[in-house]
């Protein structure tokens, strides 16, 4: 018999798991309810194109109203809040201070750091000094019961940390020195949010993977539960974006990007996701996301050299092509030197006999039936005319005596 | 003029290294079209390709773990790495190749740049077959991933391999034929045929 924590428990790991949130989140909605009293939430918009928060608010079961409600007290949130200026900035004051151990910081966006952080900033002090995101997030981080990044930018850099980086971003985990739980995606997915404040609320941490993502969403790779994959099993690849098919050949990074979009999916009711619509997915929840999931299109990240940068295809054909020249002219001049006639016009026996360590050195003398089939080979491959010619046919010879006195 | 014949490569080198030759030329070719699927690979689709090319990997790992203990166990180690002081030949053997120089450096088995390529390739080959296992399998090398630029860096990291094999793999058969044809001969059947009484490479006695 179940208790009913454990069927909460039960029903969150399938509702992450195998996207049943219309019959189980109303149920979660419930039991959060059912709590003494709401927690405190800060939603901290540092360096972000406020995407994340905007697709948090396509949230389904619960809806936002219920949500923000009866759920969580949104306490500070930039977008959402109706105050501005001084008071906003004094709401998010009382409540560090007077919810201090209590409330769940949630970052969305990554944190400029360069210059002292004067490149993003979420408005002045009473005294007009600039609060950027960075002393905001420095001082709400260490009194926050639990910190939550969400967004790709606010748990591994995103496209703010990206090359060049102007901006010193950094993800908020290289900000505080204490547990940052990520729930990464460009954007990130409602559910995902709902699911890990859920699970905060009732039961604390999830299990975390060592990215420090919640395993219940982000345990399994696109990859293993791509609806497409037998096309890639068969070789059925879409040769261009629009196309069905596999999108493998066209730069899918569902191999290698952990999280739960082929059985969630996306669109509000969980209607599609990128490889429905026949475009492959980009990798956004990788901690490696954009700069080593670019190019989008191509399955392997550029080849950067100093001043070059070539996709891996051409990176390769180039170094096929060195290589290969470099034989050839190798193969040249060992033909205009003579040495490969040396080498393979006049002997096929060598003076270079050590066998080095090990097993090996054995030796023996040609039979004379082995001796008569030498010299009749050696006949067929040698006529006398031509090793006449040959200015290197005494070439080992000649080394050897060169050789013999130099020792001397 | 007295001619001998010298076995150089015995039977059980000989079949690690075609059975080895085998395994890496098949994982390179495996490799390259799980990469990049193509139709220039015939009866091959993705499937089978990566079939292939696992069970063709931890083959070749059991192949080079008996070829790494073989050269422990018999002391061919010692003609097979590359060790600082072989640093001192590499401006010969750079005037040899490059003509500046008829005649080639003294050597013992193999001349250092062959040493070097064994020996880069050994480590390589150790760093590529734990990547391969982490792509086989991620779950339970989770931990580590951070610290190895995740799946993708690892996916990144065999490609590289792949080219560097491929590529190393076609130097080593050309510098073979080019250099010492007698040699190439003895990488088939073992035995190398002297026309000279008296060795080239040294006078060490080989030990049984």
């Amino acid at each position: 018999m179940l208790t009913r924590r454990e069927f909460i428990k039960l029903c969150l790991g399938a509702g992450a798991g195998f996207s049943l949130g219309s019959t189980v989140l109303p149920r979660l909605a419930e039991a959060i309810t059912a709590l003494e009293r709401r927690p405190p939430v800060i939603w901290l918009e540092v360096q972000t194109c406020t995407g994340n928060f905007l697709s948090f608010l396509n949230t389904l079961n619960p809806r936002l109203q219920e949500l923000i409600f009866e759920i969580i007290d949104l306490r500070y949130g930039n977008t959402m809040m109706a105050a501005e200026g001084e008071q906003a900035i004094r709401a998010l004051e009382d409540v560090a201070r007077d919810a201090r151990g209590e409330y769940i910081l949630v970052v969305d966006g990554a944190v400029p750091t360069k210059d002292g952080g004067i490149y993003g900033a979420i408005g002045h002090h009473p005294d007009g000094r600039l609060f950027t995101d960075l002393e905001a997030v420095e001082t709400l981080g260490p009194g926050a019961r639990y910190v939550v990044a969400a967004g790709s930018c606010a748990a591994f850099g995103g496209p703010y940390a990206a090359n060049p980086n102007p901006t010193g971003a950094k993800p908020v985990s290289m900000v505080l020195d204490r547990q940052v739980i990520n729930v990464p995606g460009c954007p990130i997915h409602p559910d995902w949010l709902v699911a890990t404040l859920s699970h905060l609320l009732l039961y604390g941490v999830p299990d975390l993977d060592p990215y420090n993502r919640p395993t219940m969403i982000y345990g399994d790779t696109v990859h293993d539960n791509c609806p497409r994959r037998q096309y890639f099993e068969n070789s059925i690849f879409a040769a261009h974006p629009g196309d069905s098919g596999c999108t493998y050949k066209i730069g899918c990074k569902g191999p290698v990007t952990f999280t739960d979009c082929p059985t969630r999916q996306w669109s509000g009711e969980h209607l599609s996701w990128p490889v429905e619509a026949n475009t492959p997915c980009i990798g956004c929840v990788a901690p490696e996301f954009p700069d080593g999931m670019e190019p989008f299109f191509e399955q392997l990240p550029d080849v950067k050299l100093p001043g070059v940068t070539v996709t891996a295809r051409t990176a390769a054909a180039v170094a096929g092509i060195v290589t290969a020249g470099g034989i050839g002219a190798h193969l040249v001049g060992s033909v205009l030197t003579g040495r490969l006639a040396r080498n393979w016009v006049g002997k096929t026996e060598t003076t270079k006999t050590n066998p080095g360590t090990g097993p090996g050195g054995e030796e023996k003398t040609l039979s004379k039936r082995e001796a008569r089939k030498d010299a009749s080979w050696r006949g067929r491959r040698r006529p006398a005319g031509k090793l006449a010619r040959g200015k290197d046919r005494n070439h080992h010879e000649r080394v050897q005596s060169e050789r013999e006195g130099e020792k001397e | 003029m007295k001619r001998r014949l010298v076995l150089i490569q015995p039977l059980v080198v000989r079949l690690f290294h075609w059975a080895i030759t085998a395994g890496v030329i098949l994982l390179v070719i495996t490799g390259f079209y799980i990469a990049w699927p193509t139709g220039w690979v015939p009866f091959l689709n993705m499937r089978t390709a990566r079939e292939l090319h696992f069970s063709t990997g931890f083959i070749t790992i059991f192949l080079v773990l008996g070829r790494f203990y073989y050269a422990v166990a018999t002391g061919d180690y010692h003609n097979l790495l590359f060790r600082l002081r072989d640093f001192r030949q590499v401006p010969a053997l750079l005037r040899f190749t490059f003509f500046l120089q008829d005649r080639s450096p003294d050597q013992e088995k193999y001349n250092v740049g062959q040493k070097f390529l064994f020996t880069s390739w050994f480590i390589v080959f150790v760093l590529v077959a734990l990547s391969g296992v982490i792509l086989y399998q991620p779950d339970p090398w989770e931990v580590i991933l951070p610290f190895v630029g995740g799946l993708q860096g690892m996916r990144y990291f065999q490609f590289t391999v792949a080219l560097f094999f491929a590529l190393t793999i076609f130097l080593h058969v050309y510098l073979a034929a080019i250099d010492d044809p007698a040699r190439l001969q003895a990488i088939f059947t073992g035995w190398i045929r002297v026309s000279s009484d008296k060795p080239e490479g040294g006078e060490r006695t080989p030990s049984k």
